[in-house]
């Protein structure tokens, strides 16, 4: 189905690669639908496009490429909510705040977006784990290792199968 | 919204699950003791406002031009 969007203009996505988000993004909770865009598959970020309201789209990151071992507990009632039954399943996502001054760009890691990839259910969850920061710096944490890591190309592998490319 | 007048050391239950207990008053500051269940978030409420905040200026600063050169220039200056 073709959705209109304020970026990419009229976006094809398939039904089977929308993101449920059935309590919404924090703000934005009337808002359910979403599609992960890969613009530039060359970097770890992406943008998460609303389907219902084509101004809105978040620019996201693969989190374990600005964080070591990023394993957050994660409440079982959240798990039992998007039916993930191994942990394995979960897709990490980190919103991205650009501002004016690029170094000082931050991702949310505090409250992230995580997804189950079997049925691509998902939910922003407030980690309990206050060591995680609601504004963490991108720039003075990503490094070639981060981006060479094995848990981090297997969640760049995992963003690029649910994300879909514009038309450009 | 139900109102309740409670002495220091007395509770509250809500459901079987949640117990919320007076703990201290000094001047303006209460503590409070929750049981909850592990499955229930229990978070102050300026968690819950900062994240919205966030997650609304992150929708604002939408169109800064293309990922790609962000990447690039982000990454330029980390080494």
């Amino acid at each position: 189905m073709l959705y209109p969007t304020k970026l990419f203009g009229e976006i094809a996505v398939e039904e089977t690669n929308i993101i449920k988000v059935e309590r919404g993004i924090f703000g934005f909770e009337q808002l359910k639908r979403y599609a992960v865009i890969a613009a530039d598959p060359e970097t770890p970020l992406f943008w998460l496009q609303s389907l219902e309201e084509p101004q809105l789209a978040f620019v996201i990151v693969n989190p374990f490429i600005i964080i070591d071992e990023y394993e957050p507990e994660i409440r079982p009632a959240d798990l039992a909510e998007l039916e993930i039954e191994d942990r394995a399943d979960v897709i990490f996502m980190a919103i991205v705040t650009l501002r004016e001054n690029y170094l000082e760009t931050t991702a949310n890691l505090r409250a992230p977006i995580i997804i189950n990839r079997k049925n691509l259910q998902a939910k922003q969850v407030v980690l309990d784990d206050l060591t995680f920061q609601i504004q963490y710096n991108m720039i003075a944490n990503i490094s070639d290792e981060r981006e060479a890591a094995e848990d981090c190309q297997k969640m760049k592998d995992e963003l690029a199968r649910i994300s879909c490319s514009p038309v450009l | 919204m139900l109102i309740l007048t409670r002495r220091l050391g007395e509770s509250i239950n809500i459901g079987n699950d949640v117990k919320i207990t007076l703990l201290e008053i000094k001047g303006n500051h209460v503590r409070i003791g929750i049981v909850a269940p592990p499955e229930m978030a229990v978070h102050r409420e300026e968690v819950y406002r900062l994240i919205q905040e966030q997650n609304i200026g992150a929708a604002r600063n939408v169109g800064t031009g293309s990922l790609g050169k962000l990447w690039k220039e982000l990454k330029n200056k980390n080494r």
